[in-house]
């Protein structure tokens, strides 16, 4: 057995090899003949025994339920999620989509043409004149009614 | 085959039965080791949680090329190293007071004799807890892995992804770091000087 075999075994095993196994003959000759070696594997079953006093701990109750749970959600389609987990927000959100869009198609027309204000739309010369002497013909006609050359029309009448 | 890698194969074959019965023979050591690794058991059973739910989620990739805790403590190891990285450091008990948990447990109804003995042994575990701690993290999964969960070279090569020489210079350093630590804890204190591996005994 050579130095570094011994080491390896040292550190390797932690209880050492078993007693009456021909590995720990052999290692025991061997730590006979070499007193660093033993010294090492003494502190090394000393430090083993030391790290023993770092006990276990027990997993809470429930920790199988809480994997199995987890693994039961990843499983589940995500839309599924909307209905569960995020039950109150999502219908808060819903809520309010709809509210908005209820608002925004109220006030948008369907039909954009409909929207659109009504001009005439005057295409002739001709047309022209004839609109301008009528608006012309009105304004005589009110500055009439205003200097009272003209009786007041009464409740009713119209300018046309 | 292995009876582990059986199971996930099964697993793999969509039994849900199989993945409970690992759950339950791996779920203490996962949780341990994590806990050892991060210090605080509620982190710890998170991280196990996500430990397997990882492996549920691996089913349809696993081949038994390696035995099954070789691929367990990879993704184990991976996570816990994660985990310590991103972390910031007052989620996790840095005081090292207690059990990780802000809880310590004084019987202060005994005697004297049996409250001094309780203190000693508290001052122990929190040396070697300290000790641990304070090992670079790889040495500590592989200290971990090696001590506590009894994984053999080649089992922690595959774990951290190295080789077996590799893991066997981590413990070398990680355990000669805490004998030179702990040396007040033996009773042999101060008579031993750190050995040099290089330098042969009698290599006969």
């Amino acid at each position: 057995m050579t130095h570094d075999e011994a080491i390896e075994i040292i550190l390797q095993t932690r209880e050492g090899p078993p007693p009456g196994s021909a590995e720990h003959r052999e290692l025991m000759a061997y730590l006979d003949k070499s007193p660093e070696c033993r010294a090492l594997y003494e502190r090394q079953q000393a430090l083993f025994e030391e790290l023993d006093v770092w006990q276990p701990v027990e997993p809470s109750a429930g920790f199988d339920a809480r994997v199995l749970a987890k693994i039961e959600a990843a499983n589940r389609p995500w839309w599924r999620g909307l209905f569960t987990e995020l039950r109150p927000g999502f219908a808060v959100g819903l809520a309010m989509l709809l509210l908005v869009a209820g608002v925004v198609l109220r006030q948008e027309p369907a039909d954009p043409s409909e929207a659109a204000p009504k001009v005439a739309v005057i295409e002739s010369g001709e047309e022209m004149q004839y609109f301008e002497r009528l608006d012309s013909a009105l304004d005589d006609l009110e500055m009439l009614v205003d200097f009272e050359v003209l009786p007041l029309p009464a409740a009713g009448e119209g300018r046309s | 085959m292995e009876q582990d890698a059986q199971l996930m194969l099964r697993v793999k074959e969509g039994d849900a039965c199989s993945f409970e019965l690992l759950l339950g023979k791996y779920r203490r050591p996962v949780v341990n080791y994590l806990y050892r690794m991060v210090r605080n058991q509620g982190v710890a059973e998170e991280l196990a949680q996500e430990v397997f739910l990882r492996v549920y989620r691996a089913r349809d990739r696993y081949e038994p090329t390696a035995k099954f805790t070789t691929w367990l403590f990879r993704i184990t190891t991976h996570l816990a190293l994660n985990a310590l990285r991103d972390a910031k450091p007052e989620r996790y008990d840095t005081s090292l007071d207690g059990n990780g948990d802000g809880r310590q447990t004084w019987d202060v109804a005994d005697g004297r004799a049996n409250r001094e003995q309780q203190m000693v042994a508290a001052s122990r575990l929190d040396a070697v807890r300290r000790a641990i701690a304070e090992l670079p993290d790889k040495q500590r999964a592989a200290v971990l892995m090696h001590k506590y969960q009894e994984l053999d070279y080649t089992q922690i090569a595959g774990a951290l992804e190295c080789s077996v020489p590799a893991v066997k210079s981590l413990l070398f350093r990680a355990y000669e770091t805490l004998r030179g630590k702990l040396v007040h804890l033996s009773a042999d204190e101060g008579q031993h000087a750190p050995l040099d591996r290089t330098r042969g005994c009698h290599d006969s």
